[in-house]
């Protein structure tokens, strides 16, 4: 944990609520050891290694009895707390490498102006099953002070009730990453979710009109794009509806046709009517791009594309020019969400792919390392990037110092030999294998050593092995199927 | 010059005292290290002023040897030179004298070791064994160690050493009378342990580049080792090991060849002629490789010889058996001087007999009918033309121009399609191509009649071969070699078959069918052909069997059983043949229950049970029936067969197995397991090891694998982390993590398969091993790949797309060869929409060049807008010409791709 620099510095605590939580918290205490001065851990009845991790790692650990209630238990943990700030992320939250640094001194200088309650930052989902493809950014409060008067609401989706008259603090280069909506513990999530919704929509006779966008998310998330859809539409016929409510609802629409592949006429339809409700949102124009390379129009697809970007760069320089002129306080909270941004590398990926289509392997290789920076963790433009590195006979020294350039080889030597390992890494992929502590005899790296021999035999033994296992389990039928007759024999023994 | 010299003895007591005595006092300090003796050798040392020091053996050479040294600097530090001689050693009565002369003498020039002639003398008979330099006088130096268990070597600091120096034998010879021409099997065990120890010692340096050049100087040891406990096949391997890492400085260098070439010869011994075919190449290959290693070596140079003449090649190993007479080994040679005069002799005599068969006239006829065989008939005349005076070909009918491939050929060609094809008369037609071949009274004249699909090895071995063999033989067989061309060649059985045989009056081709032939006596009646030979070195190769081949007959067979029973009810005869027609069918169960009737009825004829018996096992085993049965079942056929190994087998690892089991039984879990395992690895043998992990893998012991895992000595265990799960019972975690697994390891295995293509000989035993146990569809996708001629179906294409993804996705630095795996989607015609899939699959991945060539297989008639749009992306990506046209055709053939209109403006753009 960080030592308190100075005695007159603001103390910080950082706090959570945890049930279960041993594979995300460890990310959560790390990212939150570099900005805090304490740490509140309080454990709703956790079966796992969560209270250990805790302990471990030196945060006060507190005991609160579940009452499927998150308020009651989240004010319990801001009972717990000394500090005068307050962060609060969920354990599946943590704040990015980049952002903690600037934490601290935003505090300090928030301390200065006594009005000023909270600050308000970028949260990201990020989906890790999907190489931490970014999906979309919401505004988020989980920076305040602790004051008796700021507390958690809401037995689900609880918020935290504010002073009408506070002063908030927009911080556009603070970012959470959220990784709750990852592929694989989504499903599981929303339907809790959905369930907790009906209730609450049974108590109280009808939907609020900011249940129906709960209700989209969820029904989004569960991949039910009709229904998603018709919240949608109901929550877009509130005149009330604010600009960023708007946006999602049109975000959802679109997206559930698109994903959905709902009729080509139908997500047109969508899309237009997004564009033309939010015309200088580039988001939609992007999306529309995309959209259309995947259904092969590239002469269209390439010109959207091209369009949106300089209309998102546009509105980027359009902002940097307002926070210049100190006037933070009206940079609008649209555009710190600035939901377009998740598209970029996407956008980046599909003009590169356009631009090697059509020979033109400088502006390819721009689109592609662009795409990079922005989101290095993507398979896609990795692949293509490499691919088309090797086209123009870089070595596999030039690649790995290309690679060395863009990421840093301690964090991300283990995601880079994944990645390389499918698409013919060879040298580099064993370069990154050894940074990374990965096995030098693994298929993979015998694979990319060339030898091809030694790989076979290894692959067939593990074959074999995943044949018993298979057969072992009761429950792969599906393997068990591909055994081919002659190997059948062996595993005889274990299915009687 | 302070000199000293060293032994390391037990029970040494009378050659030491011969030994010292022969030093001549020329030391100035004698130090005895005794590792034991229970007899006089102490007294004796002590005697002749020995100061005698004790060291406990620890099957350490080098330690022992290290002590010796240490304990030297101790005691007389101003040592100069050491004398290390081993007890049965002693200096020649002419060169005793001489030593100390030498010393000062490297000395001066520089020198700091010195290689002196050993000969090595039979203890019986006192007959020369071999000769060869060792190291046996050095200069005293800080940092000269010794390194090996076994086989020890001075280095210095761990380096080969400097300032090596050969004393002429004139001045230095050392008799060794310790060797002896029996082997010695504790000795050689012992070895063998030391050695392997010290291997596995030397796998656990730190770079490879110290791992090599550890193992690398056990090899030739090793393979002595192994030799001496009879051990053949390890022997060869481990001499292959050293041999292959090319000539190595160091005294007796050519050992692992002489060694090597040695067991190969074992080896023919022991294999009866059918199956010497790949010895003689082995030893040929071998002796072609020593002779470039070791230029000066005469012994290997006649190998060579022997070799070659072995395989027909006269005039090659007449100039191989001249250079053997012509060399000789230098005076500073490090290698042994093993050609003696008796084997200058043999040389000798083997060279009359070569120019003698090259004086004989011989002339050959090849021979042929064929029909239609257009496709294979180049290479045959191509062989043909290699042995033959003249080629005869019967054309019996066909349609596909054969007979103007031959024509062309300048062969001469007779018109036989007469008749009618249901009784046409093979014999007749044979008989016709043996008549219309040349007269030649003065040559000894040789018919050689192959099918079209069966080809020589080695074509141009034929004369010699024929020049070679003694006037009384009438008819050479040769090794039929039936290959399963759907399955890169692999070995379906061999024959013997008369191939070749001289041309006399009243021999020919008799039978309609199975045609064979005979001599027909005066009298009319019929005979082999007499004093027939099997020439080993001329085998054929026979493509004609397959494994898609095979079912296809079993089927038409089952077809024939069936109206058969069906006319006549099941009859006890039916049975052996059912079993076999189901065993080939992979209908396991139903041909176990026939085998067995068809055991228990008797035999029928001789060679009859045994085929059955191997049925029954192999289809108990493959349709996973109890072991106790299987059992019962081996048992019963070793009764019957004691001999057959592949019986023995079975019942060994069926007994291994439940020796297992009982000891599973009684191991307990946990901590108890793990020690027990612990104790039970240590004492087994490698195959031992390999059936325990077998076993514990198709049992689903999976404690058992973790725990062997977690030896220290233990192996590697595949899947280890799902194994991991599975021990500790979490079924679920491991259903949810398998199919991943299952992909990426299917990805893997084929990926590192096809990469392998063209399969080298050596390794397709290992290939097929390996892709067996992939699922069926990959495995054809595969083996087509590596050129089998069983093409794929329609069926076919989501394998092959599969395999597409494992290319395009691997870690391997390079790309897969795409031209080869594009080829494979032409087997999916005459679906052309398939092709066009397959193409557009190829293109996805990049495969630009492949894709474009897939698609020249498409017909005009069958090329439609998708085809174009295709053929146009190829070329457009590739920067090549035409694609503008290509796309114009597609949008003309109303093709629906969307990217048409992108592709179309963007090429138009570019060519204007």
């Amino acid at each position: 944990m960080r030592k308190q620099e100075k005695k007159n510095d603001v103390m910080v605590s950082a706090c959570v609520i945890a049930k279960n939580e041993e594979c995300n918290l460890p990310r959560w205490l790390d990212s939150m050891r570099e900005v805090a001065d304490e740490l509140i851990v309080v454990d709703t009845g956790s079966t796992d290694a969560t209270v250990a991790l805790a302990e471990q790692a030196g945060a006060r650990v507190f005991h609160f009895t579940w009452i499927d209630d998150f308020a009651a238990a989240k004010n319990y943990a801001l009972d717990q707390a000394r500090g005068r700030w307050i962060l609060f992320l969920d354990a599946d939250e943590y704040f990015t490498p980049e952002s903690r640094p600037r934490i601290r001194p935003l505090l300090r200088q928030a301390e200065q102006s006594p009005q000023t309650l909270g600050i308000l930052c970028r949260l990201v989902n990020v989906d890790v099953d999907a190489g931490w493809r970014v999906s979309s950014a919401i505004i988020q409060q989980r920076i305040f002070r602790h004051r008796p008067d700021i507390r958690y609401a809401g037995a689900i989706h609880e918020s935290l009730t504010i002073p009408a008259d506070s002063v908030r603090l927009l911080a556009d280069d603070i970012t959470i990453y959220h990784t709750g909506y990852s592929t694989s513990v989504a499903q599981q999530k929303m339907r809790r979710n959905l369930a907790l919704m009906q209730a609450k929509i049974e108590r109280q006779g009808a939907p609020e009109p900011l249940d129906y966008g709960y209700l989209m998310d969820i029904a989004y998330g569960l991949g039910e794009y009709r229904k998603a859809i018709g919240y949608a539409r109901q929550l877009l016929s509130y005149p009330e509806l604010s600009e960023d409510n708007r946006g999602r609802a049109y975000e959802i629409w679109t997206s559930s046709c698109i994903e959905g592949k709902f009729p080509e006429a139908e997500t047109q339809a969508a899309l237009t009517a997004a564009r033309a409700a939010c015309p200088e949102d580039a988001e939609f124009v992007l999306m529309q791009g995309l959209w259309l390379y995947e259904l092969g129009d590239y002469l269209t697809a390439e010109e959207l594309l091209r369009q949106g970007l300089t209309l998102h760069e546009r509105r980027q320089r359009e902002q940097q020019c307002e926070r210049q002129a100190g006037n933070s306080q009206s940079v609008s909270v649209t555009a710190l969400i600035d939901n377009a941004e998740r598209l970029l590398p996407s956008v980046d990926w599909r003009l590169g792919q356009l631009c090697q289509l059509r020979g033109d392997r400088d502006e390819a290789q721009q689109h592609f390392l662009a795409g990079l920076q922005r989101h290095p963790h993507h398979s896609g433009l990795l692949g293509d990037f490499l691919a088309l590195l090797r086209d123009i006979g870089a070595t596999e020294t030039d690649i790995i110092e290309i690679l060395n350039g863009l990421y840093d080889v301690r964090h991300d030597a283990g995601w880079l030999a994944q990645e390389l390992a499918q698409c013919h890494g060879g040298a580099v992929y064993i370069y990154y294998a050894r940074h990374a502590g990965r096995s030098l005899t693994s298929d993979s790296a015998l694979m990319a050593a060339g030898r091809y021999r030694a790989a076979a035999c290894q692959a067939a033994a593990e074959l074999r092995q995943i044949y018993g296992l298979a057969t072992w389990s009761g429950q792969a039928d599906g393997i068990c199927a591909l055994i081919p007759p002659r190997e059948r024999w062996h595993y005889a023994g274990m299915m009687r | 010059m302070n000199i000293a010299a060293c032994y390391i003895v037990r029970n040494e007591a009378t050659n030491l005292r011969r030994s010292i005595a022969s030093l001549r006092e020329c030391y100035n300090q004698l130090l005895v290290i005794d590792t034991g003796s229970q007899d006089a050798t102490v007294k004796t040392a002590q005697d002749l002023g020995a100061v005698v020091r004790h060291f406990a053996w620890c099957d350490d050479f080098a330690a022992a040897r290290n002590f010796a040294l240490g304990e030297l600097s101790r005691l007389t530090p101003d040592t100069d030179w050491v004398i290390f001689l081993d007890a049965d050693e002693y200096f020649s009565a002419e060169t005793a004298g001489n030593i100390r002369n030498v010393i000062t003498r490297a000395e001066t020039a520089g020198k700091s070791a010195l290689l002196v002639s050993r000969v090595s003398l039979e203890t019986a008979t006192g007959e020369v064994l071999s000769e060869e330099p060792n190291l046996r006088i050095f200069a005293l130096r800080p940092g000269r160690r010794y390194m090996g268990r076994i086989h020890e070597e001075l280095r210095d600091g761990g380096q080969p050493l400097d300032g090596l120096a050969l004393v002429p034998r004139g001045e230095l010879l050392l008799y060794h009378t310790g060797y002896a021409r029996e082997v010695n099997r504790p000795k050689a065990e012992r070895n063998l342990r030391i050695l392997q120890q010290e291997l596995q010692e030397a796998q656990k340096l730190a770079t490879p580049e110290e791992r090599q050049a550890a193992a690398g100087r056990l090899y030739m040891y090793l393979a002595e080792a192994c030799r001496g406990v009879d051990d053949m096949d390890a022997a060869l391997r481990y001499a292959r090991l050293d041999i292959a890492q090319g000539r190595r400085n160091v005294v007796f260098a050519s050992r692992s060849y002489h060694l090597a070439l040695g067991v190969i010869a074992r080896k023919l011994e022991q294999t009866e002629g059918l199956r010497q075919y790949e010895l003689l190449e082995a030893r040929l290959r071998l002796a072609r490789q020593a002779v470039q290693d070791f230029p000066e070596l005469p012994e290997l140079a006649a190998e060579y010889g022997g070799a070659l003449l072995s395989v027909g090649e006269l005039a090659a190993a007449g100039q191989a058996l001249e250079r053997a007479l012509a060399i000789h080994q230098p005076a500073n040679s490090l290698e042994p001087r093993q050609f003696t005069a008796a084997q200058r002799e043999q040389v000798q005599q083997l060279l009359m007999h070569i120019r003698q068969a090259q004086q004989r006239q011989v002339f050959i006829t090849a021979g042929l009918i064929c029909q239609d065989e257009a496709a294979v008939l180049p290479d045959w005349l191509a062989d043909a033309q290699q042995f033959a005076d003249e080629i005869v070909v019967g054309d019996t009918g066909s349609g596909d121009g054969s007979a103007d491939l031959v024509r062309a050929a300048g062969a001469k060609v007779l018109d036989l399609s007469l008749g009618n094809a249901a009784d046409f008369d093979f014999a007749a037609a044979k008989n016709a191509v043996l008549a219309a071949a040349a007269a030649v009274p003065e040559a000894e004249h040789w018919y050689v009649f192959l099918d079209a699909d069966e080809r020589f090895y080695h074509p141009e071995r034929v004369r010699g071969l024929l020049q070679l063999l003694p006037g009384a033989v009438q008819g050479v067989q040769v090794p039929l070699i039936n290959v399963d061309t759907d399955r890169l060649g692999e070995e379906i059985d061999r024959v013997p078959l008369l191939r070749l045989w001289r041309a006399r009056d009243g021999r020919r081709f008799i039978g309609h069918v199975h045609e064979a032939v005979y001599d027909i006596q005066p009298d009319g009646s019929l005979s082999a052909v007499p004093a027939q030979t099997l020439l080993p070195a001329l085998a054929v190769c026979h493509t004609g069997y397959a494994t898609s081949k095979a079912v296809t007959k079993a089927r038409r067979n089952l077809v024939l059983l069936e109206a058969d029973i069906k006319a006549h009810g099941e009859q006890p005869r039916h049975w052996r043949y059912l079993a076999s027609t189901c065993y080939g069918l992979a209908e396991y169960e139903l041909a176990a229950h026939y085998a067995e009737l068809a055991i228990k009825r008797g035999p029928e004829f001789v060679a009859g049970q045994r085929e059955m018996y191997s049925v029954w096992l192999s289809s108990l085993r493959l349709a996973g029936r109890p072991e106790a049965e299987r059992i019962a079942a081996a048992r019963s056929a070793l009764e019957a067969y004691p001999q057959e190994t592949e019986y023995q087998q079975e019942l060994d690892r069926l007994e291994a197995f439940q020796s297992f089991d009982d000891w599973y039984a009684g191991a307990g879990s946990g901590d108890s397991l793990a020690k027990k395992l612990s104790e039970r690895w240590a004492g087994l043998g490698q195959a031992d090891r390999e059936q325990l992990m077998g076993w514990a893998r198709e049992r689903g012991h999976w404690d058992v694998q973790a725990a062997l895992a977690a030896l220290e000595d233990g192996p590697d265990i595949p899947a280890s982390h799902l194994v991991q799960l599975a021990a500790a019972g979490e079924r679920n975690q491991v259903t949810s993590e398998l199919p991943q697994a299952f992909g990426q390891v299917l990805r893997e295995l084929f990926a590192a398969l096809y990469y392998q293509i063209p399969v080298a000989e050596a390794d397709r035993e290992a290939w097929l091993a390996a892709s067996d146990v992939l699922p069926e569809p990959l495995q054809r996708v595969l083996l087509r790949a590596a050129g089998s001629s069983q093409a794929l179906t329609g069926g076919h294409f989501d394998a092959w797309q599969s395999g597409l993804m494992a290319l395009a996705q691997g870690s391997a630095a390079t790309l897969p060869d795409w031209s080869r795996y594009a080829e494979l989607a032409a087997d999916f015609a005459p679906d052309w929409a398939l092709v066009e899939r397959a193409a557009a699959e190829l293109q996805g991945k990049g495969a630009l060049a492949a894709a474009f060539e897939l698609l020249g297989c498409v017909p005009a008639a069958a090329a439609d807008g998708e085809f174009w749009y295709r053929v146009g992306v190829s070329l457009y990506r590739l920067r090549q010409p035409g694609a503008a046209e290509c796309f114009a055709r597609a949008a003309e053939a109303g093709c629906p791709e969307r990217s048409l209109a992108a592709y179309q403006a963007w090429s138009a753009e570019e060519r204007a």
